[in-house]
């Protein structure tokens, strides 16, 4: 008996098949689907020719279980009323490094957004950064709320968004319970779906963050959920899915959107500072890939979090679809770096990161030019910008602004490198 | 827009040195620049000066021996104490009566210990043929054996005269410098540098007769030259010939605020925009003003406006004043500044970009660190001939690899056979530990900072030899042409 084909092992086959049959079936590109269970069809531009009873009957041979039957593997052009929903979706991408020319069309529950196109946004909107952690508990959420009282002090504006909605938390560290807004990024959601994310519901998903009350500046805070949240898990389970806008759908990533560009019209930041969901979640990628200037990857060095990291730019790698349009929005933050031997573990931090780089996403070459850089070059996405580990952030939960002016000298010893360059990179000074 | 006015600027920028230094001729004295920590190494009482290839040790061999530029550096830099010396050269890349030359030594050393070789040389120099008594033409072997059987006389006259220096106020330093030219054997040059460090060593009991050794780091490397009863002292205490990022600035500013066009615009906005007032010398050469001369953030405010803040439209391709030194230093970080200053010239050179902001792009510095790489690569092949070999078979290659990938090349290559037969003139040396084989190259091209070995065991390369040889970065995509 063969081996079954495994998943990974089928579009490879479908592959090879669609090139090696090329002409026969037809001149224009052919159209892989893969649908939900990994299953494959080839959409066809043309009609059914004779020679294609044949052809279909060994592509459903080939691929075992995750073939269509005989009669059903080939789709034809010519069968649609309105073929426009595969040959424009959004999702179609050319299969790297095949000519002629095939696509795929991966038809994915979630984790499509990934790879799609950085959404199109109409004017300009002020400089975005998403903190990201591929695993979570690296102390991201803390950087955050340390970063937001840095740029408070140097006079900025900064608007503060909880996007992980499913473990929310930075509210918590910016905001008393008594300061909470009374509505959160779900509320948005879910009454912007029945036409009523109105102005006062705007007005009151932002609160003012005591701590940053003698800065020049100003901390104001979206939080996930709201200070009288009963229904939280009713609201999230609804949260993702498409709607329909006046006779339009509309995804998430672009609600998540809409919901930026109008706080953003409120409250005029100087910038915006979202804190992600952690993991290869959608929520990361919307943010990663698709909203912001800036990502920083925060990073432990252990070997989990490269390999999860890896899975991540493995994707990107493969498919190469529009990697040009965030990539040089990356940076790798070392957090949680040990006092002792600090200098040993950044750089086997330093030379892991370069790896992850190197082997994906980089681009190979001789000249400077390309997207590509040394292991030692400190302005390259891949050398860590450090946060020192130290006892006293361990329980960090500042309450009130006294804590920063009491801890100032060591939060500038621990966290100095990181506010000092994250601010260069979004802001440019 | 830049504050500078590019046309005028990008011309000073053009009085940067393009290639190669032409031997044996100094540097013209508006832009002689001595950095700070140089000082040290010239005062007299240090005889032991280390720098890499291009950090400039034959540029002071020839300047200290000029008394006109002796005078000019003592003027500039007080603390190096160099008002009142004479200089002799003792070894050199030049030809000279006052020392013997590669043959002579190789034939020297078969009957003579290095020691006796040196100090024969020393007190040649030191003395003249009156006081040595033996005339100008007299040959080597004449002069080794006259100093052999008259030493006691000889070395007496060498204390009155040293005694004389002292009570005058004066003292006599013998400069050596370019002893990888003293053999075409490793045996035979660690033979000589013991020597050699063994009579500087010996003259430490003077008073005013010293000895001022230029070497480079990787021929002090094995502790055998330096293995003799207090060797420990010399070795301790060597001073280093180091380009750190604040002296390559004030190597620019030297030649900007000097330039036979556009200086004076130069000058003039640093001190209208900036409030860096340039100061003339009497010997009519511009003086950098101190705080642009010792304060980084004062340089990055100029530099940024000479070239602009990033090296690409934003904050994300890196700051251009740490991004230029970073992109230009070897496995230690260490920079030449000849690099430097080729990068720039060869930016200037580029043609000005539509809508420049300022005078320089940084395209062209790109390119221009391109180009710094290939010279800096021509500067390595005159002190080291078989890096060439090595290092021209993994051309194409890419980086980080496995050491094993490299010596697959190399064996191709046949480097074994190619290494025995370098030939001609100037410097013949092998690698150092060739006999040990494949790993002795690798360790010898770490030690020159051209392997930078990882942490995993991989070998990479610093982007300024891995441009000039013409190797690859690794990467997981095929750039967009």
């Amino acid at each position: 008996m063969s081996t079954a084909v495994r998943f990974q092992d089928a579009l490879p086959i479908a592959k090879q098949f669609t090139k090696t049959h090329y002409e026969a079936l037809g001149q224009e590109p052919p159209i892989l689907i893969r649908d939900l269970y990994g299953k494959i069809r080839l959409f066809l531009r043309g009609g059914p020719t004779e020679q294609h009873q044949d052809l279909a009957a060994s592509l459903t041979q080939s691929l075992g279980n995750f073939a269509y039957s005989a009669e059903a593997i080939f789709l034809y052009e010519t069968d649609f009323f309105n073929s426009q929903s595969i040959t424009g979706s959004p999702d179609k991408i050319l299969i790297p490094g095949t000519e002629p020319p095939i696509f795929l069309l991966d038809k994915q529950i979630t984790s499509q957004d990934w790879l799609r196109q950085p959404i199109k946004e109409l004017g300009q909107h002020p400089p975005r950064a998403v903190l990201f952690g591929i695993k979570g508990g690296v102390g991201r959420s803390s950087a955050l709320a340390i970063w937001a009282r840095h740029l408070a002090n140097l006079g900025k504006k900064v608007l503060v968004v909880d996007l992980d909605l499913e473990s929310p938390g930075i509210g918590q560290i910016l905001l008393p319970q008594a300061r909470l807004p009374d509505f959160g990024v779900v509320d948005w959601l879910v009454e912007e779906a029945v036409g009523q994310a109105d102005r006062e519901l705007l007005m009151d998903m932002v609160a003012t963050s005591p701590l940053a009350g003698n800065t020049e500046g100003v901390i104001r805070v979206v939080t996930a959920a709201g200070g009288k949240e009963q229904d939280y898990i009713a609201k999230l389970s609804r949260v993702y899915m498409d709607i329909n806008q006046e006779g339009k759908i509309v995804d998430f990533a672009h609600r998540l959107a809409q919901l930026l560009q109008q706080l953003e019209a409120q409250e005029k930041p100087d910038i915006v500072l979202l804190d992600s969901r952690a993991g290869i979640h959608d929520i990361a990628a919307i943010a990663i890939t698709r909203l912001t200037d800036m990502a920083f990857l925060f990073a432990i060095n252990t070997p989990q979090t490269w390999q999860a990291y890896r899975y991540l730019f493995s994707h990107w790698q493969k498919w190469n679809v529009n990697l040009s349009a965030f990539r040089n929005n990356l940076k790798i933050v070392a957090s949680m770096v040990p006092e002792l031997g600090r200098e040993g573990y950044l750089s086997r931090c330093r030379e892991s990161a370069y790896n992850l780089f190197s082997e994906t996403i980089y681009e190979e070459a001789e000249e400077l030019e390309v997207f590509n850089f040394a292991l030692g070059d400190s302005s390259a996405p891949h050398f860590p910008v450090e946060i020192l580990w130290n006892i006293t952030f361990q329980e960090f939960n500042p309450q009130s602004e006294d804590y920063f002016i009491i801890n100032g000298a060591q939060l500038n010893a621990y966290y100095g490198n990181f506010l000092q360059t994250a601010t260069e990179l979004v802001l440019g000074e | 827009m830049s504050v500078f006015p590019v046309d005028a600027i990008r011309k000073a920028f053009l009085a940067l040195p393009e290639s190669i230094d032409s031997k044996g001729v100094p540097i013209d004295k508006q832009y002689f620049y001595v950095p700070a920590s140089h000082t040290k190494a010239l005062h007299p009482d240090n005889v032991l000066v280390e720098g890499i290839r291009g950090a400039g040790k034959s540029e002071w061999w020839l300047e200290l021996q000029d008394p006109e530029r002796r005078r000019l550096v003592a003027d500039l830099s007080p603390r190096a104490e160099l008002a009142n010396i004479e200089c002799s050269a003792g070894f050199g890349l030049a030809r000279s009566d006052n020392y013997p030359d590669k043959r002579i030594l190789s034939s020297l050393l078969r009957n003579t210990d290095a020691q006796t070789i040196w100090l024969t040389v020393v007190a040649w120099n030191i003395l003249l043929e009156d006081g040595f008594g033996l005339a100008k033409d007299s040959l080597w072997p004449e002069k080794i054996s006259h100093f052999q059987s008259h030493y006691e006389e000889l070395d007496r006259r060498l204390v009155q005269i040293d005694k004389h220096l002292d009570q005058h106020g004066k003292k006599h330093i013998v400069l050596f410098d370019a002893l990888d030219r003293t053999a075409d054997d490793w045996k035979s040059l660690k033979d000589l540098l013991k020597g050699l460090l063994q009579v500087a060593l010996e003259f430490r009991s003077f008073k005013a007769i010293r000895l001022k050794i230029f070497i480079r780091p990787d021929m002090l490397e094995d502790p055998y030259v330096y293995s003799f009863p207090d060797g420990s002292k010399i070795i301790s205490n060597k001073v280093s010939l180091e380009w750190n990022k604040l002296e390559l600035f004030n190597l620019l500013w030297q030649y900007l605020g000097n330039a036979p066009q556009g200086s004076k615009e130069f000058r003039d906005v640093c001190n209208r925009m900036f409030k860096q007032k340039w100061k003339r010398h009497d010997l009519g050469i511009w003086m950098i003003p101190e705080e642009m001369r010792r304060l980084e953030s004062v340089q990055q405010t100029v530099f940024h406006e000479l070239v602009g803040k990033w090296m690409g439209t934003d904050a994300k391709r890196g700051n251009t004043y740490t991004w230029l030194p970073n992109h230009l230093g070897d496995g230690y970080g260490q920079v030449s500044p000849r690099s430097f200053l080729a990068a720039l010239r060869e930016a200037a050179s580029e043609e000005v970009i539509k809508d420049q902001k300022f005078p320089l792009h940084y395209q062209a510095i790109n390119k221009g660190v391109q180009k710094a790489s290939q010279i800096r690569v021509e500067e390595l092949k005159e002190d080291y001939r078989w890096i060439e070999v090595l290092i021209g078979t993994l051309k194409g290659m890419n980086v980080p690899c496995d050491f094993e990938a490299i010596v697959d090349r190399w064996k191709q290559g046949s480097i074994k056979e190619k290494l025995q037969s370098i030939d001609g003139e100037g410097v013949r040396l092998p690698p150092s530990r060739l006999e040990q084989g494949y790993e002795g190259i690798q360790k010898d091209l770490i030690v020159l900072g051209i392997f930078q070995p990882m942490l995993d065991g991989r070998i990479n390369m610093p982007d300024v030899y891995r441009v000039g040889y013409g190797l690859r970065r690794k990467g997981g995509v095929m750039p967009v042409k």
